[in-house]
């Protein structure tokens, strides 16, 4: 059943139109790998859904709902959750309290099941979140969304720069999200990546999908990749 | 020559202009440390709660202690409500643009002064202290008002410390002092964040006011100095760091303190001068404070 269905999206930055009709959907229990060049409107699309970057035309849909017209505060309150590009941390405040700020959404009380899929915040709740390796802070901002009680995540290219073990980590996590019903909508440059966990792979090119496939045909013909975006 | 009395009177002296300095700037601090504005009409914040004293103390005669504990309560209440109204009818529609927002609290702060000058005149206007109690030392007497100002500054900056540190709304103020964006996408309603605090730092203003005006009398112009003074703390010691604030308070007030008894008030405020262009030379962020995000 689709969960998030994204319908004509326009979004300009400045002057500068990045989204141009953009259309997608993402079921609940999927992985949607969003892929495409630097500047091809990915993390705009994001923001975009979040409400954090103003829509100029075009509607979010969750589970049915609208919430194109709600204040990006109340965004994260329907169920959609943003780890974004670079982490984003609030580097200051120690692992806990980035996890109660993900709680504080909808109390949805699941910081045992965040804390479960990376046992190593649980023995580093009291430190400073900028002081954290880089896995484990690409970590506690995946745990910090699912704290939110997420419908929808959101993740923007959370493996970047990366050690293989902390890929593992959070390729692991997601496919729990997935087993749990959560739709996940990922930005992701590595194809190994893609391959390794998504259901459906959108490619997106100035600001619209060129072209969307299932997973299995991209491992079947990953010279599709390549055709598409140029990546290998 | 037996300096322990000047000594001592310098450093008390120092210690109730540091309590002021502290109050003052933390508002500043803190306005500018979660919302990234310059609040140039912060001094007549400050006005405002000394002619809230003032005000209280006409409308209600009798013991001075009545009228004083009103205005403890009323006046910042009522400019931290005026100052939530500027916030939403001007900080906001500007979307809190730095340079607009300079710009908008010089208008405020020239509106603010010339309503004050209007409804109650060009006049100081004394207003008695709560109560009347001079601790006596062997060499000299002082004024247990001023005791009451220490201890009113140190409670109302412990507290917004541990508020900061151990409250909900502590939290959501230091997550969006961190990140505007990523603590909407946790759900914090950001303007209303921004209103509070653009209240509570012009409610701490007003606090100093009313506890300034015993001891200074209150006039529609002495807003400056406040102003000028939390700038130089706030400068010394980083904006938008609360402990720098608090550090930097305490050493330009007992340096005040201190050269003012011993040398002269100019000699004091030549010290602050130098201090802030070394700070703004070797340490442009502050003592204790980092540089700011983008």
């Amino acid at each position: 059943m689709t969960l998030l269905r994204i319908e004509a999206l326009d979004v300009f930055h400045g002057a500068s139109q990045v989204l141009r009709g953009l259309d997608l959907a993402v079921a609940g229990g999927e992985i949607l790998c969003l892929m495409g060049r630097n500047g091809a409107g990915k993390t705009s699309l994001m923001r975009a859904i979040m409400g954090t970057l103003p829509r100029r035309a075009g509607r979010v849909l969750l589970d049915g709902t609208d919430i194109s017209a709600l204040p990006a505060h109340l965004v994260p309150r329907y169920g959609i959750a943003h780890v974004p590009q670079g982490r984003r941390l609030f580097a200051e405040l120690t692992v806990a309290e980035n996890l109660e700020i993900g709680e504080m959404v909808r109390h949805a009380g699941q910081r045992d099941f965040a804390l479960s899929l990376f046992p190593v915040l649980g023995d580093r709740l009291g430190q400073q979140a900028g002081t954290l390796s880089g896995g484990e802070q690409t970590m506690l901002a995946i745990a910090r969304a699912i704290c939110a009680g997420p419908r929808v995540m959101l993740l923007d290219e959370p493996t970047e720069g990366l050690m293989p073990s902390a890929i593992a980590t959070i390729r692991s996590a997601l496919i729990r999200l997935r087993a749990e019903g959560v739709a996940v909508l990922l930005v992701e440059q590595r194809a190994e990546a893609v391959l390794a966990m998504a259901d459906r792979v959108a490619f997106i090119a100035q600001g619209r999908i060129l072209a969307e496939t299932p997973a299995e045909a991209l491992r079947a013909d990953r010279a599709l990749i390549r055709r598409y975006v140029g990546l290998g | 020559m037996n300096l322990a009395p000047y000594l001592l009177l310098a450093t008390l002296e120092g210690l109730v202009q540091a309590s002021v300095f502290a109050l003052t700037a933390l508002g500043l601090s803190l306005v500018f440390g979660v919302m990234r504005v310059v609040n140039v009409a912060h001094g007549e914040f400050f006005t405002l709660g000394a002619v809230g004293a003032w005000l209280c103390a006409m409308l209600l005669p009798g013991h001075p202690a009545i009228s004083f504990a009103a205005a403890l309560v009323a006046a910042p209440l009522a400019v931290g409500a005026l100052a939530w109204a500027a916030d939403r009818l001007i900080l906001k529609r500007i979307d809190y643009d730095p340079e607009a927002t300079i710009v908008s609290t010089i208008g405020l702060m020239y509106v603010i002064q010339q309503v004050v000058l209007m409804t109650f005149g060009p006049d100081a206007r004394a207003v008695d202290a709560p109560f009347w109690y001079t601790i006596r030392f062997p060499w000299f007497g002082w004024s247990g008002y001023k005791v009451f100002i220490i201890v009113v500054a140190v409670a109302l900056v412990g507290g917004l410390w541990l508020a900061m540190r151990h409250t909900r709304f502590g939290l959501i103020m230091r997550a969006t002092q961190y990140d505007r964006e990523t603590a909407q996408n946790f759900g914090i309603p950001v303007d209303r964040v921004y209103a509070a605090v653009f209240a509570l730092g012009a409610m701490f203003a007003a606090v100093a006011g009313v506890l300034v005006v015993p001891n200074s009398q209150a006039h529609y112009l002495m807003g400056h100095d406040p102003l000028l003074m939390s700038f130089v703390v706030v400068i010394v010691g980083g904006l938008g760091s609360l402990p720098g604030t608090v550090a930097a308070a305490v050493l330009i007030g007992m340096a005040d303190g201190w050269l003012s008894v011993f040398f002269s008030p100019t000699l004091a405020k030549i010290f602050s001068t130098l201090l802030v262009a070394l700070v703004l030379v070797f340490r442009p962020a502050g003592l204790f404070g980092k540089a700011v995000r983008a």
